[in-house]
């Protein structure tokens, strides 16, 4: 494993060093800044996720030109092997280099070469955030995902999940229970025996089904329109990709000083297309 | 007439030859000297015209230059003619000059007051004028010869200034595209040497070729056939400080339009 | 019967073409001029900065600064800033950050930018305006008379651009222009 991060290093740093000393000509009249010392770190650096796209499409060139259709190097299988080697978090224990290996042929396989499309469906951003609730702080993580509109896109919440509105579901599926229930006459009786349930409302989530899965979202958006939510801060945002077919992948930001930072796969895990459904319920509460 | 002429006694013929002679010169001088004396005749004819005159000149229907007016009324006091009715018209008439003199000298004032009034504006230029400008209302002034030793210094001044306008543009003969780009890199480089009042100034110079400080400036980022694109328009004043402030210039001149003044009203620019 | 063909294929024409009209297609070179315009805004805006927190700058001189520099943002912008020591992002209105930075206690203040910059593709919004986000690193310095060199970081700046399409008349005829205005801004400490 060290071996292989060690050669990745290298390969990172030459691809980059190479690149500068034979190609790019940088437009001084373009650039902002003066300082040119320490700028390799950056310049390896997956700055943004529309970086992280480009790179892993093959769609900008080492210098983060960006490449059309019809430029040379565009989609290039040479060049986008070389990009998604760097774009494996290296420290990440999570990712094999056999998982690595099979997940670069399969996405640059020649037949039929897979791309990530920024406006397509099947991914998700993971916002970690802070809110006050109760004059408490609690997390809530927010997914997202793109949604068109009008010839735009933008951003909307896909699903929401707190520890905290979890709690209020504690008791669905519990068949160990045999005191808080509705039982299979009480329609004879009009279920009038209802207002009793009603006098115990922290028992209440017994009398959902089992496989009833809460709308944490519709609780978040009802919690913040009844002013009981109040935001605080975003703390933490990652990725999740299922647009590879057979593998999801997560991507997350890395603030190192090496050549090894930005935004990189943090975990890649091979799914087949049930599971891939069962995994994106998660992430959103409707159907695509 | 021979040897009986020149028998007579020659003395006596001689002699009134002399006498003749004398006499004939006598007489010939006689005729050329001045009688001294006028005569009445002439006397009177001269006293009724210089009459005459001096009443044109006291109800103002003299044609003579107002030099000539007082000339001739010098000129009849020396000849001392010593008839009372003209002496009463001298009088008369030099009080009439003095009046039109005192007039006049009023007049050359009110212009000179106008003229110096003129000359300070044009001095310190608030309206911007350009070169040619304040030269044509120079020659207005100096048109006018006011011959007022102030006067003459300050046409003397607002020359100078005129002449170190056209030279702070490098020569009049410079194309204004020239003068302009000339005037950007003034600033530039007084901004890059950290010297802000430099900069001010050769802002405030700058300005000087606009018609107004709030005269559009466009920049054309990309060109495509007839597809032009520009840059959010903005005003002179904001781009000479931008190009302070920003110690730099990133734009070449692609045209401008003129007012009737010769002012840019509209400049154009493109990226370099 | 070919009557109605032609009729058909005019139509089919006609409707192809007014959809394309409805999106306006711009050029890689077009595209490529609006990114340079997006980016001069932010070097524009990083001189600024400069000026800003340069102690040499008289008051009034900032003050007019300040003035320009807050003009190229939307309303509503903001700088939300977090730290190494201190991960949590702290928000400023961009003015409140301006005269923040007026007023750091430090002698002197160095602030200048590495040269790499990324710019991202711009994409449209549902208004039909496009926004981008341009990243670029910045190294602070502040000195103190005696002690000299005191403080000093490198922040990576991500800065939303958005870009509109608009027109406007001057001298009487209608110009068509990219009105490229700066919005949110994150700023966080990069690793030393």
């Amino acid at each position: 494993m060290r071996n292989e991060s060690c050669r990745m290093k290298n390969g990172t740093l030459s691809f980059f060093i190479l690149f500068f000393m034979t190609t790019w000509t940088g437009n001084a009249q373009t650039t902002i800044g003066t300082i040119s010392s320490d700028e390799t770190v950056f310049y390896a650096q997956t700055k943004q996720m529309n970086q992280f796209f480009r790179r892993f499409n093959g769609e900008e060139d080492a210098a983060g030109k960006r490449l059309y259709s019809g430029d040379p190097g565009y989609h290039d299988l040479k060049a986008r092997r070389k990009f998604i080697n760097i774009l494996f978090d290296n420290q990440s224990p999570l990712i094999t280099s056999d998982q690595k290996y099979v997940f670069t042929e399969e996405v640059l396989n020649k037949k039929t070469p897979y791309l990530l499309d920024f406006h397509g469906k099947d991914w998700f951003a993971e916002l970690s955030t802070v809110f006050l609730y109760k004059k408490e702080k609690i997390n809530i993580i927010l997914y997202l995902k793109l949604e068109k509109q009008n010839d735009g896109y933008k951003w909307v919440f896909s699903n929401a999940w707190c520890d905290r509105f979890s709690r209020y579901f504690n008791h669905i599926g519990d068949t160990t229970n045999l005191k808080y229930f509705l039982h299979p006459m009480s329609h004879e009786v009009d279920f009038m025996n209802m207002h009793k349930i009603f006098q115990d409302d922290q028992n209440i989530d017994y009398y959902l089904e089992d496989h009833y899965i809460p709308d944490q979202l519709a609780l978040f958006v009802m919690l913040v329109k009844d002013e009981a939510l109040k935001f605080v801060s975003v703390n933490n945002l990652k990725f999740h990709i299922f647009q590879v077919p057979n593998w999801y992948f997560e991507v997350s930001y890395f603030n190192r000083n090496t050549y090894n930072s930005g935004w990189l796969i943090s975990n890649l895990v091979r799914v087949n297309e049930k599971e891939k459904k069962e995994l994106l319920k998660q992430y959103r509460n409707s159907s695509p | 007439m021979t040897m009986n002429m020149q028998k007579l006694p020659t003395f006596r013929w001689r002699s009134l030859l002399v006498i003749l002679m004398i006499a004939m010169i006598g007489l010939g001088a006689e005729s050329c000297k001045p009688t001294g004396k006028m005569s009445r005749k002439e006397k009177k004819a001269q006293i009724e015209n210089a009459k005459k005159q001096l009443r044109s000149i006291i109800n103002g229907t003299s044609t003579l230059s107002f030099e000539d007016q007082e000339r001739l009324i010098n000129e009849t006091i020396n000849k001392n003619f010593n008839d009372s009715e003209l002496n009463e018209l001298l009088i008369q008439a030099t009080q009439t000059l003095k009046a039109k003199r005192a007039e006049e000298e009023k007049i050359r004032q009110q212009r000179i007051d106008e003229a110096r009034a003129a000359l300070y504006d044009m001095l310190l230029n608030k309206d911007n004028k350009s070169a040619d400008q304040l030269q044509r209302e120079l020659d207005g002034i100096k048109a006018e010869n006011l011959r007022d030793g102030e006067i003459d210094e300050l046409i003397a001044r607002v020359e100078k200034k005129i002449m170190e306008m056209r030279s702070f543009n490098a020569a009049a003969n410079l194309p204004l595209k020239t003068q302009l780009n000339n005037a950007f890199d003034g600033i530039v480089n007084a901004a890059r040497t950290g010297n802000m009042t430099q900069a001010d100034n050769q802002i405030k110079n700058a300005l000087q070729y606009f018609t107004s400080e709030d005269s559009p400036v466009l920049i054309i980022i990309s060109r495509e056939g007839a597809m032009v694109d520009y840059d959010k328009p903005t005003t002179i004043r904001y781009y000479l400080e931008f190009l302070k402030d920003q110690k730099g210039n990133r734009n070449n001149i692609e045209s401008f339009k003129l007012d009737d003044n010769g002012k840019i009203k509209e400049l154009e620019l493109i990226k370099k | 019967m070919k009557k109605l063909v032609l009729s058909l294929i005019l139509v089919v024409s006609l409707i192809t073409v007014s959809m394309a009209q409805t999106q306006e297609e711009i050029s890689p070179q077009r595209k490529q001029a609006i990114d340079s315009l997006a980016l001069e805004k932010v070097r524009d805006l990083s001189k600024y900065i400069s000026i800003i927190g340069n102690k040499d700058t008289p008051w009034s001189e900032a003050q007019r600064v300040i003035e320009r520099a807050t003009e190229l943002f939307m309303e509503g912008s903001e700088i939300g800033v977090s730290s190494l020591s201190r991960p949590d992002v702290n928000y400023y209105k961009v003015r409140e950050y301006f005269d923040r930075l007026m007023q750091l206690n430090y002698d002197r203040v160095n602030i200048e930018w590495y040269k790499i910059q990324y710019v991202s593709d711009l994409e449209r919004q549902p208004d039909g305006s496009y926004v981008g986000v341009i990243t670029i690193y910045q190294r602070f310095q502040g000195y103190d008379r005696e002690k000299g060199l005191v403080y000093e970081d490198t922040t990576k700046k991500d800065i939303t651009v958005y870009v509109k399409r608009k027109e406007t008349q001057i001298g009487g005829r209608l110009i068509g222009f990219w009105d490229v205005m700066l919005g949110d801004i994150r700023v966080k400490e990069t690793s030393k």
